[in-house]
């Protein structure tokens, strides 16, 4: 799908102050998995550029050290994708890919997937899936519509635009996952960032 | 005492063990040769292992979240393996062609198994892959050998049914000739019998059946020596013998009035031989035309010979001066009339002797006897005229002289004497002849020949030489005396006498006539025939 750039705009130094000041935890599988992809992108020199921005930003936790279920900042998880989007110059397709391929590279993902056997299974585990990973924020599964086929996911949680697209392709892929259609297509209804009271996910297949 | 781990050490220890856990499937997914990957129930790829990404050539984040059948190039096949796989609930391997991401077709055997969670729900499928390009390479081979082999043999295939077309076709050729040849003989005014080497009849057409008033299905397939004990065929077998001999135009009687010339012939393939072939010639009509002719010449030779020995008798009391004396030229005109009618005579009494032979009443009284004595006789009646020719002649007999054996002296005597006149009268003045009696004990013969050195027989009329009224065409023109019977009436006796008669001539340089006679038991017979 084409993904519009949105946060053209914005001045990705107020997203990243705006981050810094996110409370609450995630597990490091996020983390790996933004890694992993920037070190695809961009090899193992890149993820080093992240990692020397991060400490920049005040954040000292070693890459290497991160494991996939210990609890890291949401802040932290946040920025390293805020700071791959400053040091490469990407855009927010490049972010939403990011977001597209999270959920194959997390192991996490993976062992939950067991759970996802259909998109009624989806829709039904999500939010669990949410609060077991995050312990801030709010993942509400609010409508299916088989026959019509499309899906809405709210999010309630404070997070700046750049990480919307994130969660496009990311919540994208968790649908692409269960239903068998080749043609999916996301969209962000309703943002936080832009004075509603959650984010809406539209996701629609054909 | 042990101390209590608190909830957030259990927890850790949890999460230890679960990276561990994530180590440890990383690990064996890594070094796992065989490719794998999981598939969830919507059928989309959610994990691979190395081997995975090696053989497809896509990355793990490529491949995973596509769709199973995006891998593979028969998208129904795939269906089909992964319906069956649910269905069945057991281990489906199949084979379909992997498709790289460099496009490229690999033939890989799929094993698909199905994946449940504890609680028996359907989490979707392990799938493994196994390279099978060198099998499929080596199956290929294989079948490109059998399909030039299938080639090879469809080509012997199509030269086999040309074959036997063309053996077909020469059937239909050799039916048709077969056919033809059966029309033939089937219409054949002769009568034909077939019989092969063991003398079983293969074939008779009607008009043999005819003859013999017998049908093919009484005779056919039947030995000879069964033919045998059927009354109508009975005379023809006496003629052929048990084994077939070689018969040249011999009559066989068959009922009272039937006359059939039989002849054999010799069945040949190259140089076996398949048979014999015996012909039938109805001479009935030839027989009865012969013997109504041969009445009317012995009637008119003796209706003529009656007034000739008149004439004779009247010439010779002329001659001998009984009607009074008569003048020199008298003697010699009547000499000459005389000389006329004893030539006159000797015809009809040639003439005679052949209708005695031709009706068989040509009967002779053969005693023992010395073939000797009677050449002698002979030569000594012709020594004035061989004088008076001023033929050297040379006779030569066996010191130890012959054997005796049974001869009517008075008809072997016209022999001699037909073969010896023949000689003088066409070897020219101042010729040689060579007379030669011989005796072979072991195959107990006599042998009498007799070589002139005169004008020979052309070889155009040679065969015809034995035959009634024949003189020939040279010593025609020397306008010698003789009737052209002699020759005829000399087989005639030779053979009455088991015996047999032959020449050999050279136009221009002479001829010699042989004659052989047995001495042994064929000749013994003839005592007691008589």
């Amino acid at each position: 799908m084409e993904i519009e750039n949105k946060t053209k705009d914005i001045s990705l130094q107020k997203e990243i102050e705006r981050t810094k000041r996110i409370e609450g935890n995630g597990i490091g599988a996020a983390v790996l998995s933004h890694l992993h992809f920037i070190r695809d992108k961009k090899g193992e020199e890149g993820v080093k550029k992240v990692q020397a921005r991060l400490r920049e930003l005040g954040y000292n936790i070693d890459f290497d050290k991160i494991k996939a279920m210990e609890a890291v900042p949401l802040s932290f998880s946040y920025l390293v994708v805020l700071a791959a989007k400053e040091i490469f110059g990407w855009q927010d397709k490049d972010i939403f890919e990011m977001g597209n391929n999270a959920p194959k590279y997390s192991f996490v993902v993976k062992m939950i997937m067991k759970y996802f056997v259909s998109i009624k299974k989806m829709f039904q585990e999500s939010p669990l899936a949410w609060e077991k990973h995050y312990n801030v924020g709010k993942l509400e599964s609010y409508k299916l519509n088989e026959r019509e086929k499309y899906i809405i996911l709210r999010l309630k949680h404070d997070c700046p635009p750049t990480i919307c697209t994130f969660y496009c392709g990311y919540f994208l892929r968790i649908v692409q996952y269960v239903v068998k259609s080749g043609k999916t297509v996301v969209e962000e209804t309703k943002c936080s960032s832009r004075g509603d009271a959650y984010h809406e996910f539209l996701i629609k297949w054909k | 005492m042990v101390e209590k781990r608190s909830i957030k050490e259990e927890l850790e220890k949890t999460r230890e063990d679960l990276m561990d856990l994530e180590m440890y499937i990383k690990e064996f997914s890594t070094f796992l040769p065989l490719p794998v990957c999981m598939v969830n129930p919507v059928e989309r790829i959610i994990d691979v292992n190395k081997s995975f990404e090696e053989i497809t050539r896509y990355k793990s984040i490529e491949v995973v979240g596509e769709s199973l059948k995006s891998i593979f190039s028969e998208d129904k096949k795939t269906e089909k393996i992964l319906t069956e796989v649910k269905s069945k609930e057991q281990v489906i391997t199949d084979e379909l062609t992997l498709v790289s991401k460099e496009k490229k077709e690999i033939p890989v055997r799929v094993s698909i198994s199905i994946r449940r969670d504890e609680s028996g729900t359907f989490l979707g499928y392990f799938v493994s892959l196994t390279d099978i390009t060198e099998i499929k390479k080596f199956q290929e081979k294989l079948e490109e050998e059998v399909k030039i082999r299938t080639k090879e043999l469809e080509g012997s295939r199509k030269s086999l049914i040309n074959i036997l077309e063309d053996v077909e076709e020469a059937r239909k050729k050799a039916e048709q000739e077969r056919d033809k040849t059966l029309t033939v003989i089937n219409n054949f005014t002769d009568g034909l019998l077939v019989f092969d080497k063991q003398n079983r009849l293969l074939l008779s057409n009607p008009q043999a059946e005819d003859f013999l008033k017998v049908e093919d299905k009484e005779i056919e397939g039947k030995l000879i020596s069964e033919l045998a004990k059927k009354p109508g065929i009975k005379p023809l077998i006496d003629l052929l013998g048990g084994e077939i001999k070689d018969v040249f135009r011999k009559e066989a009687l068959i009922g009272e009035n039937l006359v059939l010339e039989v002849s054999t012939v010799p069945i040949l393939s190259g140089q076996e031989e398949l048979g014999n072939l015996v012909v039938l010639h109805d001479i009935t009509r030839e027989k009865m035309v012969e013997r109504i002719k041969t009445e009317f010449v012995s009637l008119a030779a003796h209706q003529l010979r009656t007034p000739l020995s008149a004439i004779k008798w009247t010439l010779g009391m002329f001659l001998d001066g009984d009607l009074g004396k008569i003048t020199k030229e008298q003697t010699e005109f009547l000499g000459k009339s005389y000389q006329a009618n004893e030539r006159m005579i000797s015809l009809i009494n040639e003439l005679l002797d052949i209708t005695k032979i031709e009706e068989g009443r040509y009967l002779y009284k053969p005693v023992l006897s010395d073939l000797e004595n009677v050449v002698h006789f002979v030569l000594d009646s012709y020594q004035e005229e061989i004088a008076r020719k001023k033929i050297s002649l040379d006779y030569k007999k066996p010191q130890a002289g012959l054997p005796k054996i049974a001869l009517d002296v008075e008809k072997m005597r016209l022999v001699i004497q037909n073969l010896l006149d023949n000689a003088i009268k066409y070897t020219f003045l101042g010729g040689k002849i060579t007379v030669l009696l011989e005796y072979d004990k072991n195959k107990e013969e006599i042998k009498f020949s007799i070589r002139d050195s005169g004008v020979g027989i052309p070889q155009n009329q040679r065969f015809r030489v034995f035959s009634k009224f024949f003189r020939g065409a040279n010593v025609v023109r020397m306008e010698t005396e003789g009737s052209g019977l002699g020759l005829f009436i000399s087989k005639n006796i030779v053979e009455a006498h088991n015996g047999k008669i032959w020449f050999e001539s050279e136009e221009g340089k002479g001829t010699v006539f042989y004659i052989v006679l047995p001495t042994g038991e064929e000749n013994k017979k003839l005592l007691k025939e008589f």
